[in-house]
């Protein structure tokens, strides 16, 4: 009979016999809503126990790149290590299974375990997991091939995994600080290039003292810096490769040019060229060697600095009357102001995430760093000395990287210059250790 | 008979028909219509007065301080069972190029966490310490630092007593409630979130944390304890590197020892057996 029905005939029965049901009460099914809107900011507690090697030399790699690991997350703020001695497994039964009842007691919420094995190419063979202690689960593994000198770096690139698979964000350890090291009296200041790791570790001095170098840069696409030097009282912007060590003039301006930076694709550097007691912002194309004019008008515009998708540039200007800054299109028009708050704003950077401009401001005497949008609002200052400038970001934004002036005079102590890093929170600033007094960083982004 | 007298015949019996047919169609319309004025007859005897009975209303009085306390360590906590391990397939090749360092990288299989006994000493032993810093409502204007403030800040959402919010957002909808003294009173879901705020590390930083407003449901275990949390967005959770940061920081939360049990009342088991939490950051960014 159902086979005579139509398809409309069906559909109407099956209306007819639910159509009653909606009229059931629902179970009383009574779901407590809870909204958690304040939180609090500790440090992820992490363990990080030596990683596991059967042989002497590979327990040794494994105890170096423990720490390494637990140092740069350590000096992230946003983690803390769980102190080695209360440990509840050796590296051996980790691999094995964690116990992480046992974990959970010293409230431990992430937990890295790790093995080195040297291969039979002379190759070290580095693998780690995460470990997620309330969840009980893999939150990520990894192994990592590489020939033993490079144990410090595969410590950082493991140290990357494990904040990006944490906090969701890329990781800045794999990467090195270009910044000018500082020696001699004050008067006779003899200032070099320098690299380093992050972390201060591989310090390298890249020039060799004739010059007065300024204002390194590191371009995106890594293998160069970019940097001014006075070489007999001249001023010059060099291009230079890390690899290859092959230094080149970039320009020779008739007039002193300052502050060179990168374009984001690193074809283009954009920097400030004096004429006539004023000032104006140019680029010029690595490949052509084209140069375009981006600002008119008499006042002095410098410091300028690409937004990461090219199309912006943040620079300082006195057009105002007051030193400030300003945000105009990548062509030079439609410059906007977009600092208005007390006292003179200097040396924007846009932040490598895009949401954020890093400055300096000076104000009573006093100097700041501080950060806020592209648009001006949500402005911070995040830290302040007798002299602080020249903030650089970390490749992710979170961090940044500046050098702070200690003036000389109190106990005898000569000047010192020294680099710190901070977060974006505006806490957990840190001296950056040098062998020398240190200026002006520049972050690279992550090793390719 | 002739032919046409058949005819006729017919014909007087047709009339006939369409009369009856008529007449019957208005008696119906007349039945109806009278139906449809006095309804329909009462075949039943009347049912007896139903007696309502008095419902119970609960005075709650909404103060400016709430009555519960921070956690209290005090009484033993019951063992949390362990969660069932779900091996998960996350792993995901990093880059890492190997050209300037000869650095390879592999991902290793996943690696499914054993479930192991619980030791019941070692959960009740060494208890965790308690966290040093309470959330104080000051303390979360301080999260993003400011050394100079240029105007006076506007009245944040700090001095929001969390009373008034659990106001406005009834817990559950009195409509569903078995009865009304079963409810959580405001304290005590007040209780929980103070517990559940203490543990949950807000995503403070990190890019559009604005946006990284997270739901998860929880079923909880007759001794308080979190039987099973999931992320209510499971796209975004597969999707979103940085929503799966705050969703994992969310149900560290709730899988906190420090948090375990929750805080809540065991008589009412019935009520809070099914909890849906929002973490949400944007009041302290």
């Amino acid at each position: 009979m159902i086979q005579n029905l139509s398809k409309a005939q069906i559909l109407l029965l099956i209306v007819f016999f639910l159509f009653p049901l909606s009229f059931i009460p629902s179970s009383a099914h009574a779901d407590i809503k809870v909204d958690i809107t304040q939180g609090v900011t500790q440090p992820i507690p992490i363990a990080i126990p030596a990683f596991y090697g059967s042989k002497g030399s590979e327990s040794q790699y494994g105890r170096d790149i423990a720490e390494v690991v637990s140092n740069d997350l350590v000096r992230s703020g946003l983690f803390s290590a769980i102190d080695p001695k209360s440990f509840v497994q050796d590296a051996d039964s980790l691999l094995v299974a964690p116990r992480f009842a046992d974990w959970r007691v010293l409230n431990t919420q992430a937990l890295v375990v790790g093995k080195v094995e040297a291969q039979s190419d002379g190759r070290l063979k580095v693998e780690f997991r995460l470990w997620d202690v309330f969840a009980e689960q893999q939150m990520t593994g990894l192994a990592y091939f590489t020939v033993p000198s490079n144990w410090r770096r595969v410590a950082h690139i493991v140290a990357d995994a494990i904040y990006k698979r944490i906090t969701g964000e890329e990781g800045y350890f794999d990467t090195r600080i270009v910044y000018v090291a500082e020696t001699g009296s004050p008067i006779n200041r003899v200032k070099r290039l320098a690299i380093m790791d992050q972390d201060g570790e591989n310090n390298r001095i890249l020039s060799d003292g004739r010059a007065i170098v300024l204002t390194p840069r590191f371009s995106p696409a890594m293998q160069q810096i970019t940097y001014m030097a006075y070489y007999n009282n001249r001023p010059r912007v060099y291009l230079f490769n890390i690899d290859t060590g092959r230094q080149e003039v970039m320009g020779d301006f008739p007039n002193m040019t300052f502050a060179p930076r990168f374009s984001p694709d690193g074809n283009r550097v954009i920097y400030s060229m004096s004429e006539n007691g004023n000032s104006a912002i140019y680029t010029m194309d690595l490949r052509s060697r084209r140069i375009q004019k981006l600002t008119e008008g008499s006042s002095i515009n410098t410091a300028p600095c690409f937004s990461p998708d090219g199309q912006y540039v943040t620079f300082e200007s006195d057009r105002g009357g007051a030193q400030q800054i300003y945000v105009m299109r990548a062509n030079g028009s439609d410059a906007q102001r977009i600092s208005f708050g007390d006292g003179s704003y200097g040396t924007p950077v846009w932040s490598p995430r895009g949401d954020l401009i890093a400055f300096t401001k000076q104000h009573g005497g006093r100097f700041y760093i501080g950060v806020m949008r592209p648009d001006g609002s949500g402005e911070r200052m995040l830290t302040e000395a007798f002299h602080a400038e020249g903030p650089t970001w970390a490749p992710n934004g979170r961090v940044l990287m500046f050098f702070k002036d200690l003036p000389s005079g109190s106990g005898g102590r000569d000047k010192q210059v020294k680099l710190y890093s901070i977060d974006l929170t505006g806490y957990n600033e840190r001296e950056v250790q040098t062998p020398t007094d240190a200026s002006d960083p520049a972050w690279s982004p992550l090793l390719p | 008979m002739t032919k046409g007298a058949v005819r006729l015949a017919a014909t007087s019996m047709n009339d006939d028909g369409l009369k009856n047919s008529l007449i019957a169609s208005g008696l119906a319309h007349f039945i109806l219509l009278i139906l449809m004025v006095f309804g329909l007859p009462h075949l039943m005897p009347p049912l007896p007065p139903q007696a309502h009975p008095p419902v119970p209303f609960e005075i709650v009085t909404i103060a400016d301080i709430t009555n519960t306390r921070l956690q209290q360590p005090d009484e033993p906590k019951p063992p949390a069972p362990p969660p069932k391990p779900e091996p998960k397939s996350e792993i995901k090749q990093e880059k890492v190029e190997p050209k300037p360092s000869q650095i390879q990288a592999q991902p290793l299989p996943p690696k499914p966490a054993e479930p192991l006994a619980e030791p019941l000493k070692a959960a009740t032993q060494a208890k965790p310490k308690q966290p040093e810093t309470k959330p104080q409502p000051d303390s979360f204007s301080k999260l993003l630092k400011n050394l100079e403030i240029k105007k006076p800040a506007p009245p944040k959402t700090e001095e929001k007593p969390s009373e008034i919010k659990a106001d406005s957002k009834p817990a559950v909808p009195a409509s569903q409630a078995p009865t009304l003294s079963d409810r959580l009173t405001i304290s005590q879901e007040d209780a929980l979130r103070r517990q559940i705020s203490q543990c949950w590390n807000i995503p403070i930083g990190a890019r559009d944390a604005k946006n990284l407003v997270v739901q998860v449901s929880i079923d909880v275990n007759a001794d308080r304890t979190v039987q099973h949390a999931e992320i209510v967005d499971k796209i975004r959770y597969q999707t979103d590197p940085f929503f799966r940061a705050a969703a994992e920081a969310a149900l560290r939360a709730l899988y906190n020892p420090q948090c375990t049990p929750l805080e809540l009342p065991p008589d009412k088991y019935q009520q809070w057996k099914h909890i849906d939490f929002t973490f949400d950051p944007r009041d302290m960014l």
